[in-house]
């Protein structure tokens, strides 16, 4: 840490003719202080005016009947009884905890798999482009990954049923069905997604030193044993990582089904952040939409907090 | 010039903190570790061949995409669907798409956002990182960990608060309203203070010396010396801002002020089932974001990496 070299250190040569000769430790100390909080200023300026004041104004909004117009009635608690309730909320809050369900496991075994073949792989003439097709659509937008897979499931013309087709298997609905519209959704997610959580897990798997592999396979450990009790746990660190920031960018979902089903058919893909929209912008109900915000940083936490405790058991075995 | 390679030469390790930060540097920039050659293998061919393969499937929706969007109108919607175009080289759905419609102005206004968005997010966190990594003050541990704790808050939820604050700022339709959200990011002091770390504490110490300001100390000397995890900065911020849509879509309500996002979106809405065109349309609005990762790639993926390295 830099503390052990703080800047109070005294210089060992004469100090500069402009400064006066003798100086106490404190004031000087106190200069270094406020010299660091003027380069922190912009820092703290903007983490208060984009992070403080929106969570302080949206709890503040939830507690109001508030509509754009220029109702501000204060009802207590009465947004979240009835928001949370509501068949609206339950229907958003399940469809947005099925689709996170779906997309962080199988996005973390898939990006492992993947992640582990290349660093088994031995051949380096062309892995390096092969390993970049993988990262490819990490680039595009939520917006764009939907229309390219709207496109692809399109029931009659697009490149999904067209293959199944060639396999012998009938269309499927997709994201026209009520069953299927989640699941086609986080096919979407999960191929956008994949490239970048390999990386992530890649550079784990270098930084791992080979010597704890030797010494495990001189223990007479199998490949599985390997897998299960030496690389999962020093990797512990990204799969943390991965699974929270994914298991973050799942719960607010809101491009794919905005732009692919308009979350249809039936709501059957509505998501918590569509009703946080649609409630303001649509609806004119401000401070029903922010108990939704608030509901879903309630259940940030909670997915993360299981996701560290499940992983930190996995270390102390 | 700098080379990713740079990235781990212009960050020497200091002594007393080489154990973390040393082992995270060689993970993320060292050459491959010698291991068994073993070429000729079949298990290895095996096991290349299904990584290639995996990779087709993951570049299909991409090729299909940008294959569509070189058809013309009648032949899109031919049954059997038809993979490739008839002539690979029409372009009429990208020339009709900025001659009729607006993506010229879209992606002007997209490039403004972003570029606003970088600048004013790398100034302020080359004089965060720096504070951070060179001076000692009350409360700088639990306030470090404060805003990377911020690393976990959802911007995204936050759109009401933050609409109601631009609306009542009158800024919508502004590129300022615009670039709101992403005139500060987290993910560059943190990049950039972890780099910062690595400069040897001496070099600043002999610059306050000789009687250099902090400003100069950090235009000068500093700037240059972390200017490989600038560019891995810029690169990612351009990917993430470039991206955006639920915001835009919020504060640009004129048309004219359209990110290319929202562009598309709206002509999509408005263009039902011409495919064709759609086609086209998204792979416009990608195009920026490929060009960066086919020229930059090394960077980018370095980029990744190191966020995770923590």
């Amino acid at each position: 840490m830099v503390t052990t070299i703080s800047p109070t250190t005294e210089p060992s040569v004469a100090p500069p003719s402009t400064r006066p000769a003798v100086k106490s430790r404190s004031a000087k100390s106190r200069r270094s202080t406020i010299r660091a909080y003027a380069f922190l200023a912009p820092t703290l300026f903007f983490v208060v005016l984009l992070f403080i004041i929106p969570l302080g104004y949206n709890i503040l909004i939830s507690f109001y009947d508030w509509s754009v117009i220029g109702r501000r009635d204060f009802i207590w608690l009465d947004n979240y009884t009835s928001v949370l309730t509501s068949d609206r909320f339950l229907n958003a809050a399940g469809n947005t905890v099925y689709f996170t369900f779906l997309t962080v496991p199988i996005g973390i075994v898939l990006s492992l798999v993947v992640a582990l073949g290349f660093n088994a792989l031995t051949i380096t003439r062309g892995a390096s482009l092969v390993r970049a097709l993988y990262f490819a659509p990490v680039v595009a937008s939520l917006t764009a990954v939907a229309f390219v897979w709207l496109w692809i499931f399109n029931p009659a013309y697009g490149l999904a049923n067209d293959i199944l087709g060639g396999l012998g298997i009938s269309g499927q609905e997709w994201l026209t069905s009520e069953a299927q519209s989640i699941p086609s959704l986080a096919v979407m997610y999960v191929w956008a997604r994949l490239g970048f959580n390999v990386i992530i897990l890649l550079a784990g798997l270098n930084a791992i030193d080979r010597s704890y592999y030797e010494a495990a396979r001189l223990d007479g450990a199998g490949p599985i044993r390997l897998l299960w009790s030496v690389t999962l746990p020093l990797l512990n660190r990204q799969l943390v990582l991965v699974a929270s920031v994914e298991v973050m960018n799942a719960l607010k979902l809101f491009e794919l089904p905005f732009v692919a089903t308009s979350g249809g058919p039936v709501g059957s893909s509505r998501s918590m952040v569509m009703e946080i929209y649609e409630l303001a912008f649509r609806l004119d109900r401000w401070g029903e939409s922010a108990v939704y915000v608030v509901a879903l940083f309630v259940f940030l936490v909670l997915v993360t907090g299981i996701i560290r405790k499940v992983f930190t058991k996995d270390i102390s075995e | 010039m700098t080379t990713p390679t740079d990235l781990a030469s212009a960050s020497p390790t200091a002594e007393g903190r080489s154990t973390s930060a040393g082992a995270e540097k060689r993970a993320v920039n060292a050459p491959r570790r010698p291991r068994r050659r073993t070429k000729g293998s079949i298990k290895q061919v095996g096991l290349f061949s299904a990584l290639l393969l995996g990779s087709f499937v993951m570049l299909l929706p991409l090729a299909w995409v940008a294959l569509s969007s070189l058809k013309a109108p009648d032949e899109i919607l031919q049954l059997p669907v038809k993979w490739l175009p008839d002539n690979f080289f029409n372009f009429s759905n990208y020339v009709q798409l900025f001659a009729q419609y607006d993506f010229g102005r879209y992606i002007v206004n997209s490039f403004v956002v972003t570029g606003i968005g970088i600048v004013t997010s790398l100034v302020i966190a080359l004089l965060g990182a720096y504070a951070f990594a060179y001076f000692t003050f009350p409360f700088k541990e639990p306030l470090f960990l404060v805003v990377l704790a911020l690393f976990m808050v959802p911007q995204e939820a936050l759109v009401i608060p933050m609409y109601l604050m631009i609306s009542g700022a009158g800024l919508t339709n502004t590129y300022v309203g615009l670039a709101f959200p992403d005139l500060f990011t987290v993910l560059g002091l943190y990049l950039l203070r972890q780099f910062m770390e690595g400069i040897p504490y001496s070099y600043v110490e002999a610059a306050r010396v000789d009687g250099a300001s902090d400003l100069r100390i950090l235009i000068r000397i500093i700037t240059p010396m972390v200017a490989p995890a600038i560019v891995v900065f810029i690169i990612i911020k351009f990917m993430f801002t470039w991206n955006t849509f639920l915001w835009p879509m919020l504060v640009a309500q004129n048309e004219s002020m359209y990110t290319v996002t929202v562009g598309l979106v709206n002509f999509a809405g408005g263009e039902f089932n011409q495919w064709n065109l759609i086609n086209a349309a998204t792979m416009i609005s990608m195009i920026p974001t490929i060009i960066l990762f086919i020229t930059l790639q090394r960077y980018l993926v370095k980029g990744v990496a190191m966020s995770g390295m923590k």
